[in-house]
């Protein structure tokens, strides 16, 4: 093929590794996801465009799974709703045998609505309407307590039904990590744990049955996952000593880490982010060193961004060109801030839909919002785009479909390419009518 | 009297034993038969017996030994031989009484000889050698009053077709009365004990004689020759009692009695050389040539526990034995996650002979590959590294841990087992996990290992192309002794629970380990009570209480006064294991809708299970039903389906040829059972727990 003309220019040469195929330069182009062309999708569905890969959905959980389950007997995947609550996404991990994890109401009845029995949902949360947590209590579902309040609250629902409630405690602890996140739940080193268990035990009608932890976000330190199931598995065979009780489960949360690059991190995900294997393998080894042998709690983990975050594509278009008073050149895209909220943590992968000649420098990706913090790359490395030209952002699986805003604009349409390569809408686009469908004008301004 | 009553029943067992009955009834039947038509030799068997029992007491041995009929009808039949031969006076009591205990030490001897070094039973055969010593030490003996032979009184008063006073006259031969009477009532005796024996005798007499015919020609000769009741033996013991009925024990009884023929015409030809009787010799030579080469080929329907008749013992192989096989070891799933079988036993690479009963066991995908990537490093294979859990509890015996991790596609050929770890279990034998990793084994030589113990990390060192999991039983702790058959106690296969049993080749299956909460749900101990509402068709109709109770042998039952309802929990599931009592024990739906509840119970887990006869069908058509699937094992169309709901429901289908019954339960996730369900055609069934309160409170 002729290669078109390109205007000489001096370069500075990008070494990557070069034995790897797929180093950063040559993933700069991304022609179709999953067999669907990107012009395709975008000429059909409009631009913007969220795409979620089916496949990539059930591979990841497919992997995970097998992964966990080699390491230890009893593991369930607990699908965190607030990572990605549409429909279509939560059918596919239901399918495959996830259960849901639920932090409010909202998220409760969407599950529900789904179809979800109440004993296969995980309820956590700092707060639970009493409402939805005797609705919870009657429908079975693993309660997994915040506060002491809390208690209070279904210790009164246990006294309406007559009935022993089984409970979870959440636990916060040290596990060598930073950010402590130590505002959920009670905490284990301060002796609060034991406080509470006291006091559930004294009152008669709670029986806790569970143990949950959650560390934090996007944890790059496999070890501090051991550390909180040694640290779980001790304080579940304090508990069963001291008060009898059964713990059937251990849950702790989730907070895997996905192939997405950190804000702040120099090295590429590939190297700064263990393999999940690593996770699993300090978890299990931790949990079967210590548990005794064959008489397994169940290990409920609530992994949302690992199995999501890389399945979700943006396709956004290049609609203005800038050069900014520092010389760089700047794109205005039709997807900012308020679609991409993890932006804020992100460097995405920017891949463009074609070969574009010309050299690649360093350029500014703007949003389309009429404020300053829309920036949704301050740094990539483009050839010069043309207006016009699609960009496919990635992963963007994870917290955006979800965290996503209605501000001065519509949210677009989110597309499934399912496994046999079809791409269906599994969210339509917002309309004013959509909008201004709940507002209400008072008489006197009408 | 109450004292004596064991006593009795041992005595008289040993009579019915001689037809392989175990029932005291028939025993007596057989006494009086012996007594009151031939008074002599009635008392000359009684004499011997009794002390043959008496000296056992004397040696120690307690009731429930002498249980077991074989110890005490040697003696029996050699006290008939010898009154037979001689008039009782008191030089022939002295001689019965020594020969009595004679046949005994030499059964007792011989019996644990044959089942150490064949596993096989003793059968007659110390009748054979006692009987023939009797008589030929009775060759000098000149002292002891010799009757002449052949003077019975007859008692042919209506003449028989040939073939029926034949057969008739060879069942009387067995206890050395050849009358058509004493056969007959020997005949009505089988029969009401046994339609499958009954049919039995007949087969393997006309069997045996036909042949013979065949061979001299002769009705006359082969329906008068008394020798033939060696046909009838070898059918009933083969057919019905050492091998469970089915028309292949049918076959086998046959085949028996047929190649019986010339050995039987040979032995009497021989020992008539030295003017003796042929006795038993051809049944119990025949017997154990065939026991023996079904026990050593594998035959799976060997009967393990004769429970007194076959059909007894067909119910019971039907049920428990199906339920949980006896003859193998159960082991548990020494990995976590989804398998692959890749070899199963005879497997077509290297399970073979000796080594036959092995597993090797790698991860694949969806796809069917076992490794991500291009499999060209080892980290690339699913399986590798994955931990390896100790499948029994008990003691290591041997580590070898230095060999390295073969590369995929290569393969250590000189020591082809690679890294391993031996584990004797105190059941008596020893469980073999091999190819491990090097330096991941978490236990040393002498340590204790509880089942699911982290033993180490799977590899591919030695003989393996590709990291696997190799696991096999052993007979003896070298590496490399002749493999043992086993069972996995429970394991997932499509989301199906599947327990004592084996996966086949290219199956994926994965553990079932127990909930914890399932587990405490459905541990019932003793003194623990609970209170039901029982309704028939929505009405009240009934309200009782269920206890718990141990029997003696250390199993526990739930009973309601009436009925017992043994239960168990063994490996991943609760099984309700016997019932016995009056059919209108509740405690029967109880085991109809819930024979086995998997202690992990998932919305969409299945399984399917066998119900025992007496669960739902009446004594007639039960014992019906018996005699045709002896015969015609398909006939009995029976499937109980059950499915998890959710963590504490499950729904049953019970199809039994054309009737349907549907079942739901709902445990209690403090304890028991909350609410059984049974549908049937005409009928709702319920019963509900009372009071969730007070019986929580109460526990």
């Amino acid at each position: 093929m002729k290669r078109p003309y390109q205007k000489p220019t001096i370069l500075k040469l990008q070494v990557g590794f070069l034995r790897e195929k797929k180093s950063s330069l040559s993933r700069m182009v991304r022609q179709e996801i999953d067999g669907v062309p990107v012009a395709e999708l975008a000429e059909k569905f409009g631009s913007p465009l969220f795409v979620f890969s089916e496949k990539r959905l059930r591979e990841q959980f497919r992997y995970l799974k097998r992964l966990f389950e080699g390491h230890y007997p009893r593991v369930e995947f607990s699908w965190s709703y607030k990572t990605n609550y549409l429909d279509a996404i939560c059918r596919i991990f239901h399918q495959e045998g996830a259960t849901a994890e639920v932090v409010s109401n909202f998220e409760y009845e969407k599950a529900r609505r789904l179809g979800v029995p109440g004993d296969q949902i995980v309820f956590n949360g700092p707060y639970k309407p009493k409402e939805i947590l005797r609705q919870a209590v009657l429908e079975g579902a693993r309660i997994n307590v915040d506060s002491l309040d809390e208690i209070l609250d279904l210790e009164e629902i246990a006294r309406e039904t007559g009935e022993k409630l089984r409970i979870g405690l959440r636990v916060n602890m040290d596990t060598g990590i930073y950010p402590r996140w130590d505002r959920f739940g009670f905490n284990l080193e301060s002796g609060e744990v034991l406080n509470v268990a006291r006091r559930i035990a004294a009152g008669g009608r709670l029986e806790v049955v569970g143990l949950h932890c959650h560390q934090g976000t996007f944890i790059l330190e496999p070890e501090a996952y051991g550390r909180a199931a040694e640290k779980l598995v001790d304080l579940s065979q304090k508990l069963e000593n001291d008060f009898g009780w059964t713990i059937e489960y251990l849950d702790l949360g989730g907070g895997f880490p996905s192939r997405n690059r950190l804000k702040g991190l120099y090295l590429p995900p590939e190297v700064a982010v263990p393999p999940l294997s690593e996770y699993a393998e300090k978890i299990a080894r931790a949990l079967l060193t210590r548990l005794p042998a064959g008489d397994y709690p169940l290990l409920i983990l609530e992994t949302g961004r690992a199995l999501v975050d890389e399945a979700g594509f943006l396709i956004t278009t290049v609609r203005a060109l800038k050069r900014l008073p520092d010389g760089r050149r700047a794109y205005i895209l039709d997807a900012g801030v308020n679609l991409l909220f993890t932006a804020f943590w992100y460097h995405f992968r920017v891949e463009v839909e074609r070969e574009i000649p010309g050299p690649p420098e360093p350029c500014v990706l703007y949003g389309p919002l009429c404020m300053n913090i829309d920036v949704v790359e301050e740094s990539a490395l483009l050839p010069p785009l043309a207006r016009g030209t699609r960009l496919v952002l990635s992963p963007v699986g994870a917290y955006n479909v979800t965290q996503w805003m209605q501000f001065i604009t519509y949210r677009p349409r989110v597309v499934l390419v399912t496994e046999n390569g079809n791409a269906e809408v599994i969210r339509e686009a917002e309309t004013l009518e959509d909008i201004v469908r709940r507002e209400k004008i008072p008489e006197h301004l009408k | 009297m109450k004292e004596l009553q064991p006593i009795i029943n041992s005595v008289l067992n040993s009579y019915a034993g001689i037809l392989f009955l175990a029932r005291p009834a028939a025993g007596l039947a057989i006494l009086l038969f012996t007594v009151l038509i031939s008074p002599n030799l009635g008392l000359s068997a009684l004499v011997c017996v009794s002390s043959a029992y008496v000296f056992a007491r004397i040696l120690g041995l307690k009731e429930d030994f002498l249980r077991l009929d074989f110890y005490i009808y040697n003696p029996l039949l050699v006290g008939l031989s010898i009154g037979y031969f001689f008039k009782i006076d008191s030089l022939s009591l002295l001689f019965l009484v020594l020969m009595g205990i004679f046949t005994f030490l030499l059964t007792y001897g011989l019996s644990s000889a044959f089942w150490y070094y064949f596993r096989l039973p003793v059968l007659s055969l110390p009748f054979v050698v006692g009987s023939l010593i009797a008589a030929l030490a009775s060759y000098h003996y000149s002292n002891l009053f010799v009757k002449s032979l052949y003077k019975f009184p007859s008692f042919s008063y209506f003449s028989l077709p040939l073939w029926l006073e034949g057969f008739l006259r060879s069942l009387g031969a067995i206890f050395f009365m050849p009358q058509v009477m004493v056969g007959l009532g020997l005949f009505l005796v089988i029969l009401l004990s046994s339609r499958i024996m009954a049919l039995l005798s007949v087969l393997g007499y006309a069997t045996g004689t036909m042949i013979a015919y065949f061979f001299t020609g002769s009705l006359q000769e082969a329906f008068s020759n008394l020798n033939y009741f060696n046909f009838i033996l070898i059918a009933l013991a083969l057919g019905g009692v050492f091998l469970i009925p089915s028309p292949k024990s049918y076959l086998m009884a046959l085949v028996a009695s047929a190649i019986a023929v010339p050995l039987t015409e040979a032995s009497q030809v021989f020992w008539e050389k030295f003017g003796l009787p042929a006795f038993a010799l051809p049944f119990n030579v025949t017997t154990m040539l065939i026991l023996y080469a079904l026990g050593l080929s594998g035959y799976r329907k060997l009967t393990l526990y004769y429970r007194g008749t076959p059909e007894k013992t067909l119910d019971h192989y039907l049920t428990l034995e199906k339920r949980f096989p006896a003859r193998t070891w159960e082991v548990d799933l020494p990995v976590s996650g989804r398998w692959l079988v890749w070899q199963g036993p005879d497997g077509k690479f290297t399970h073979k002979g000796p080594w036959r009963y092995a597993i090797d066991f790698v991860v694949a995908d969806e796809s069917g590959r076992t490794y991500a990537g291009e499999g060209l490093k080892l980290e690339d294979y699913y399986a590798y590294h994955k931990p390896v859990f100790s499948p029994v509890t008990g003691r290591v015996v041997e580590v070898v841990d230095s060999l390295p991790d073969e590369p995929p596609g290569s393969a250590n050929k000189d020591y082809p087992w690679g890294n391993h770890v031996i584990i004797y279990d105190p059941r008596g034998f020893y469980a073999v996990l091999a190819h491990l990793s090097p330096g991941t084994l978490k236990v040393k030589k002498g340590d204790w290992v509880v089942k699911g113990a982290l033993i180490g990390l799977c590899g591919s060192s030695g003989y393996s192309p590709e990291p696997h999991l190799h696991l096999h039983l052993q007979s003896g702790p070298e590496i490399g002794s002749p493999t043992l058959p086993f069972v996995f106690s429970a394991y997932l296969k499509n989301g199906e629970f599947h327990d004592f049993s084996l996966p086949a080749e290219g199956e994926t299956i994965e553990p079932a380990p127990p909930e914890r909460r399932l587990k405490q749900t459905l541990n019932f101990l003793l003194g623990q009570e609970f209170e039901y509402d029982f309704f028939k068709n929505e009405e009240f109709n009934e309200r009782f209480t269920l206890w718990v109770e141990m029997a003696p042998d250390g199993t526990f039952y739930f009973t309601e006064g009436k009925g017992k309802l043994y239960f168990a929990q063994r490996g991943s599931a609760f099984y309700f294991l016997n019932f016995e009592g009056p059919r209108t024990s509740p405690l029967r739906y109880f085991f109809l809708a819930a024979p086995k509840i998997p202690l992990l119970l998932k919305e969409g887990l299945s399984w399917e299970d066998y119900l025992p006869l007496e669960v739902s069908l009446g004594p007639l058509k039960k014992g019906l039903y018996l005699f045709i699937l002896s015969f015609w094992p398909s006939f009995l169309k029976f499937k109980a389906r059950y499915q998890a709901l959710n963590r504490f429901d499950f729904k049953g289908e019970i199809t039994f040829n054309d009737e349907n019954i549907k079942t739901t339960v709902r445990l209690a996730p403090g304890k028991g059972f909350t609410e059984i369900k049974i549908e049937k055609e005409n009928e709702n069934l319920t019963f509900r727990r009372r009071t969730n309160h007070e019986q929580e409170s109460s526990l």
